[in-house]
């Protein structure tokens, strides 16, 4: 099956959850954004609550755009995983 | 003279006339209380009634004796309630000429309530450099020549050194003896009523400080059901992540947020990215612990290696990327620099940066500005911020904050990131987020994200997530404007009911995550702490009059529609990189979104609140008017 390398890069605070900004994933060819997020949860178990957790959803940026769950990847894709909040 | 200490709570409300020296103790009546709360909603009714009785909102004189000077504490202030150390002050805003409001945490307000005063109401103006202490519910004026000219955290140490350790004090720094129109009202090191300039007005009273020496617990109807509700609630907090990271990293870690969205403002918004320099680590590295408020749970704050305080993330983008300095070392030390001349950090950025740029379009020149005014001179932003706290030179001009554009050439304004005078509180371009937007456009003090900013907007949670935190329709795109009215207005009410009851916004639901403190949860706080009870909506009705007595001021201050709007380059100039690219406020867009708040708000379409609601409102303003005479005729000096 034909596969595809994804560079994440981790913004605040996630990186620090696996102690680096950027991962680089294998997935296989079609993967869309949720198959990432998927991936990454299973390879940093220590990420996973983020990637999961309802209360603040990471937020995907792909190609300067927001991306979905179900938005489809590219070999050498570079998706951006923050997590939002506000602060004054 | 005493005030003894009532059986109900924010009952012990004190009126200095510094002009005279009278010091009065009145009681607040019960009704007020339940129908404000405290905090923001007391201050603001009494700002109503004190203003009109100076000769109108619009007349006064902000930096004169008539303007009265509000120090309001919450109502779950001082008590165990979890994140319950805030307090507001009020007044007119000399920054704005319009509702000046200002909210800070640290240890003053539980101080305050302890020393037996729930809300000081300061007029005229004392002779000489002064200060009040305040203790066991008496209240004296003492002469502060021998501060004036302190810095913010030099005069605290001075005051305790004289009062002793449990002196806790709100002060001011030579910005506010100055009367610089964006000074502010400090306490501890950093810990800032900001917003609007009070510091000024304070200043302009000659009053440097107000000194509190609280002694023992604040009593509460039910001790048990207290203790009981802040170990469940704490526990509730605990389980948040937002809470956590909070804690952890405190606010700088947002600025990679914003950064990596394209919405970091940046040299006057007229880039949305900056450097990777001014990312959270870089903070980290020069942070030594983590320090908390009065009854705090989250522990947000930076104690930094340089001597202070912070920086915030609105520190780090304002006097950071939006001045286009780089250095992690030259923010923290902008940041000190601010705190203890006590000037308002968001409104000293914005004001720069909007200078540089009028420089950088040759608008203005190196006759005016001293010499050359250039992005990213960390030595030049130095040297001007201590000519703006002192007025000295081209920080003379600057000192004025947004009213500096009526001595500026033409086309100066279209520069100016403020709403309604008040530069914007936070360094995060809203022309992305349409709710943001009209957050900054509504919110009554002017462009501030802390009045109703529905921070989970960009978390594009699914619809049925959506409705059951809102309990209406709503886009789950952060760029649409559907729906996006009603969540500002939501956030509205359950933001100024947390300013009423002195809780800080970090554990409010909506601020950050929808599993914090909600109208559920405050009201089981205000029955143990009080006995009153509230049903749930009626807490959110409470909100909303304080809103709506806030809308009313602004009529009186004559605020129109025409003044919920943004700055220009928000409608016009489209953002130029990153997620954001291209995005920008559509001007027919933005006044339906605007016709849909009125709606919800239950406005008209002038934003005026219905008849019944005013009426409601007038008894409230009479009630506080009633209260403040205590029968010896008017208070102002």
């Amino acid at each position: 099956m034909a596969s595809m390398r994804v560079h994440v890069r981790l913004g605040e605070p996630l990186w620090r959850q696996v102690n680096t900004r950027e991962v680089e994933l294998e997935l296989p060819s079609g993967a869309v954004v949720g198959d990432m997020l998927e991936a990454l949860g299973r390879r940093y178990p220590e990420l996973q609550s983020y990637l999961v957790e309802a209360e603040v959803p990471p937020t995907v940026f792909l190609a300067d755009a927001m991306a979905d769950l179900t938005t489809p990847l590219y070999d050498g894709a570079r998706p951006t995983l923050i997590w939002a909040a506000a602060g004054g | 003279m005493t005030l003894e200490s009532k059986a109900y709570h924010m009952a012990n409300c004190a009126f200095v006339n510094l002009s005279s020296g009278e010091v009065r103790l009145e009681q607040t009546p019960p009704s007020l209380v339940r129908s404000l709360l405290g905090g923001r909603g007391l201050n603001m009714a009494y700002l109503a009634a004190l203003l009109r009785r100076a000769g109108g909102a619009a007349a006064v004189d902000p930096l004169g004796p008539d303007n009265p000077l509000i120090i309001g504490t919450g109502l779950l202030s001082g008590t165990i309630a979890p994140n319950a150390a805030r307090f507001n002050v009020s007044a007119k805003s000399p920054e704005t000429l319009g509702l000046g409001d200002a909210n800070c945490g640290g240890f003053f307000a539980a101080a305050m309530r302890r020393a037996g005063v729930d809300r000081l109401i300061v007029s005229g103006r004392a002779e000489r450099p002064s200060y009040l202490l305040l203790e066991a519910g008496t209240i004296r004026i003492l002469p502060a020549e021998a501060f004036w000219g302190m810095g913010v955290y030099e005069v605290q140490q001075a005051l305790k050194e004289l009062h002793g350790a449990r002196a806790v004090a709100a002060v001011i720094g030579p910005a506010g003896e100055h009367q610089v129109h964006m000074a502010a009202i400090m306490t501890g090191k950093k810990n800032a009523a900001g917003r609007c300039g009070m510091g000024a007005v304070m200043g302009s009273k000659n009053l440097k400080a107000v000194v509190a020496l609280g002694a023992g617990k604040l009593p509460v109807a039910d001790p048990a059901a207290m203790r009981q509700a802040r170990i469940e609630q704490t526990a509730h907090l605990k389980k948040s992540k937002v809470i956590k990271v909070l804690g952890q990293l405190g606010t700088p870690f947002l600025y990679d947020v914003s950064n990596q969205l394209g919405a970091i403002r940046t040299r006057n918004s007229q880039d949305n990215f900056f450097e990777d320099s001014l990312n959270a680590a870089e903070f980290e590295k020069r942070s030594d612990k983590m320090l908390a408020c009065t009854s705090c749970v989250v522990h947000c704050r930076h104690r930094n290696t340089l001597g202070g305080e912070g920086p915030e993330y609105s520190t780090v983008g304002l006097l950071g990327a939006n001045l286009g300095i780089a250095s992690a070392e030259h923010v923290i030390h902008l940041n000190n620099l601010v705190n203890e001349l006590g000037l308002d950090a968001s409104s000293t950025g914005s004001i720069i940066a909007w200078a540089m740029e009028l420089y950088q379009r040759g608008l203005i020149d190196d006759e005016l500005t001293d010499g050359p005014l250039l992005w990213g001179d960390f030595e030049r932003v130095h040297e001007l911020i201590l000519d703006i706290a002192h007025r000295r030179g081209f920080g003379d001009l600057l000192a004025e904050s947004s009213q500096a554009r009526h001595r500026l050439p033409d086309g100066a304004q279209d520069y100016l990131i403020a709403v309604k005078d008040l530069p914007q509180s936070d360094p995060h371009d809203v022309r992305y987020i349409k709710s943001f937007a009209l957050g900054i456009a509504v919110a009554s003090r002017g462009a501030d994200h802390l009045r109703n900013r529905p921070t989970l907007d960009i978390l594009r949670l699914p619809d049925e997530a959506r409705r059951a935190i809102f309990g209406f329709e709503t886009s789950r795109d952060p760029t649409s404007y559907e729906g996006k009215a009603r969540m500002v207005a939501w956030h509205d009410d359950i933001y100024a009911v947390a300013d009423c009851l002195g809780i800080c916004k970090f554990v409010t639901h909506g601020f950050n995550s929808p599993h914090l403190l909600g109208y559920e949860h405050f009201a089981r706080l205000i029955e143990a702490a009080t006995g009153m009870h509230f049903a749930e909506g009626e807490l959110r009705q409470a909100g909303q009059r304080v809103i709506d007595l806030e809308r009313l001021l602004n009529l009186e201050f004559g605020r129109t529609r025409a003044d919920d709007t943004l700055p220009k380059r928000y409608f016009d100039e489209p953002l130029p990189a990153r997620v954001t690219k291209g995005h920008r406020i559509e001007r027919a867009k933005f006044e339906t979104m605007l016709d849909e708040y009125y709606q919800a708000r239950g406005w008209d379409r002038a934003g005026r609140p219905s008849a019944e609601r005013l009426a409601e409102l007038e008894e409230l303003i009479r009630l506080s008017a009633e209260a403040g005479d205590g029968g010896q005729g008017p208070a102002p000096g």
